[in-house]
């Protein structure tokens, strides 16, 4: 009896030892995620004047946010947003997984072109994006080079043309980390056992047919996190616009995202049209937050259950 | 898509949600060492030099007054001073935007009106002040310093070469720029692609009097025309034309690369606003340049411009400092401020009293008599969405020929029906 008391209250000390250690990080947490957090929250139910908070709105923001003139540059981001994440998906983490795919079967200088695919990585995304708008410029070097390969003719406007700005900026961001689905990939397909693929050749798959219908179910959690990591960043995207394209996403608002609307409610927009408005701004941050947190969710779930476990 | 950047972006969202809801944190605390130091902060980098060379002359005379100046560049300018003031710690005299951009400073009760303290106001005209007078009280929240107005640079060099004489009608204009093109040089530097869609704004700014004429402004004000006015979208049309005329990939060139293509001598003529003067001369020392208006169709028209007040100095409410700020703000006012910023900066200053030295800033304070105020900015750049918003985004397309003219004009009526309400 006694010795169940010791051990009970021995466990309870460890418990109370153990809420004492996480205090300091829950503190930071709470300072740093949670009260700003629930502060932008808070803040989306106000009008507000300058950078104060005037008068309770209630959800006046909300529905200002979904109709003329918000409305349309909201959906505007949106699909701007979701044709970047397809775009991602299918040029960088494509790419990525037949990048990876060459380099396992050919095991010979992997670790080389691994880093060369992902040098660009290194780079910030600032400078990824003043260095393509310098080679995309009339009269850069991808002018020079299609004008010299005779696939182009004149001067190259890519980035000042609204049905090619976004492409080029998804082509950029999606150049930018090319090398990390290599990284993944290439990492999950050493994880499956040799046997696997030996045991497949045998049975007379060819590499096509190894690829997808062996390597690719094998490679679902590196796949999911793929896919949320580039959800995540995609509907984040803001740095490579506000470089290349400044914070309107001109031209035509072609290139604008969910972040580059934020910013120019809550910040103004460049070419001193400086007006803000918070309330309308925070009441996007709230509704990004929303999106981000349940597609989130909805996609772990997703991969979660297509894992194939061996 | 490292985790770098995951956090890099997190931690910018939280400041992006959140800036405004813990701004006083951020603010950096100015110097207040001694009671007669006023602390005045302003966007304006380049000038640097100039403004502290002015402020010189003026602690020289005003014993016991120091003006400790801080610089913070433009695009960072109007979030640090918000931030600032709303935390108790912004400067004793702010420089401030003009117009809509003013508004919320003075709505949120940061500044002082200064019609009784500052007397030297009255001396200043109207299209100075209006850029700092407060929306719902008409009182003044600001000194203007000057009164900038658009037209074309030329490179007098190039016009003397080719033996072309400034242009009196539009006709003379386009066979101007076809000589030049012909040549082989560019007629017209603009662009505005990378976010300077801003520069193709100001050039509508010196395309369209000419074509609305000075009377559109107030019948835009007060709601007899609208931008669908068939006067406004000839002024868009016009300046679509032009694009023969424009840099060779002219969508893809932006304001810095415009700029020195005419510093450089590549380009003739070029559309910008007032204070380009300074940054012209300071880059390129040799350039032989002036202005001119834009021509109109008929010979004998007289020739508009596009004007408006750049901005002000205010007195911020919270201030410790109040009466030495006041005698600063005083002199900023003044005929002698006002000559120092004309011979030193080269733009128009606020008060028309002073004796011009700089050809260019004559040429510039001649057009200046003829003006209208600049309409996408004094009239509608109030509230969200404003006109320039649209028209800095839809541009390029429409001078690409994407987008109709008469569709651009629609979508920027559209957008600012949404708040404007015309004065009757």
């Amino acid at each position: 009896m006694s010795t169940l008391r010791r051990t009970s209250s021995l466990r309870r000390t460890q418990q109370r030892m153990a809420v004492l250690f996480t205090l300091p990080a829950l503190a930071v947490y709470a300072l740093f995620v949670l009260y700003p957090l629930g502060m932008s929250l808070w803040g989306s139910f106000f009008v507000w004047k300058g950078l104060r908070m005037v008068e309770f709105a209630g959800l006046s923001n909300f529905s200002r946010l979904f109709v003329f003139p918000s409305g349309a540059r909201l959906y505007g981001a949106l699909w701007h947003n979701t044709a970047w994440f397809f775009g991602i998906m299918l040029f960088q983490n494509g790419i990525g997984l037949l990048f990876a795919w060459l380099l396992f079967l050919r095991d010979r200088g992997a670790a080389f072109f691994q880093s060369v695919f992902f040098f660009p990585a290194v780079l910030s995304p600032v400078i990824v994006g003043a260095l393509w708008r310098l080679l995309l410029a009339p009269g850069g070097v991808v002018e020079w080079a299609l004008n010299g390969l005779g696939l182009h003719q004149g001067s190259l406007t890519v980035l000042g043309n609204s049905h090619t700005a976004l492409a080029m900026l998804i082509a950029v961001d999606a150049w930018n980390w090319m090398g990390l689905p290599v990284l993944i990939y290439t990492a999950g397909l050493r994880q499956i056992s040799g046997q696997i693929f030996e045991a497949a050749k045998l049975d007379g798959a060819g590499n096509a047919r190894m690829l997808f219908s062996i390597a690719l179910p094998l490679l679902m959690p590196a796949l999911g996190t793929l896919t949320t990591l580039s959800f995540i960043n995609t509907f984040n995207q803001f740095d490579i616009v506000y470089v290349m394209q400044g914070v309107q996403g001109n031209p035509s608002y072609s290139t604008d995202t969910l972040v580059t609307y934020f910013y120019r409610l809550a910040f103004g927009a460049e070419g001193a049209v400086g007006i803000t408005d918070i309330g309308l701004a925070l009441a996007l941050g709230t509704v990004l937050f929303l999106i981000l947190s349940i597609g989130t969710l909805m996609m772990l779930r997703f991969f979660d259950r297509r894992t194939v476990q061996l | 898509m490292s985790m770098l950047s995951l956090h890099r972006r997190a931690a910018l969202g939280l400041i992006g949600g959140l800036a405004a809801a813990c701004a006083g944190v951020f603010a950096s605390l100015p110097a207040r060492a001694a009671d007669s130091t006023v602390t005045l902060w302003s966007w304006r980098t380049e000038d640097e030099a100039a403004m502290r060379r002015i402020f010189d002359a003026f602690e020289a005379k005003s014993p016991g007054i120091k003006v400790a100046i801080q610089f913070t560049p433009d695009a960072d300018y109007q979030n640090r001073l918000s931030t600032a003031l709303r935390g108790g710690r912004g400067p004793d005299i702010a420089q401030l935007k003009a117009y809509g951009e003013l508004q919320p400073f003075v709505e949120a009760g940061y500044l002082d009106a200064l019609d009784d303290s500052v007397p030297e106001l009255k001396n200043m005209e109207d299209a100075a002040l209006g850029g700092a007078r407060g929306r719902a009280d008409g009182k003044l929240y600001g000194v203007p310093y000057s009164v900038p107005m658009m037209g074309v640079f030329y490179n007098q060099d190039i016009f003397a070469a080719q033996g072309i004489e400034i242009p009196k009608t539009y006709k003379d204009f386009t066979a101007v720029c076809e000589k030049l093109k012909a040549a082989g040089i560019t007629p017209i530097a603009t662009g505005g692609a990378n976010g300077s869609a801003w520069e193709l704004e100001i050039a509508v700014g010196v395309v369209g009097p000419t074509v609305y004429g000075p009377g559109f402004y107030d019948e835009m004000m007060s709601g007899k025309a609208t931008f669908e006015d068939q006067r406004y979208v000839a002024a868009l049309k016009r300046f679509a034309e032009l694009k023969p005329y424009f840099p060779d990939g002219f969508a893809g060139i932006d304001y810095t690369t415009a700029t020195q293509q005419f510093i450089g001598g590549k380009a003739a003529m070029f559309l910008g606003g007032s204070f380009e003067n300074g940054s012209f001369k300071a880059q390129n020392p040799k350039l032989k340049f002036s202005i001119f208006p834009f021509p109109a169709d008929d010979a004998g028209a007289k020739l508009y411009t596009s004007a408006f007040s750049d901005g002000s100095y205010g007195l911020v409410s919270e201030s410790q400092n109040k009466e030495a700020a006041t005698k600063v703000l005083g002199f900023i006012a003044s005929a002698e401020f006002a000559q120092m910023f004309a011979d030193e900066l080269g733009w128009p200053p606020a008060r028309t009293d002073v004796t011009v030295k700089d050809p260019v800033l004559a040429s510039m304070m001649e057009m200046a008599k003829n003006s209208t105020p600049y309409l996408t900015l004094v009239g509608f750049r109030w509230q969200s969405p404003t006109a320039s918003s649209v028209l800095q985004s839809e541009i390029i397309d429409m001078v690409e020929g994407n987008i109709a003219p008469e569709k651009l004009a629609a979508d920027m009526q559209a957008a600012v029906a949404t708040w404007f309400k015309p004065k009757q």
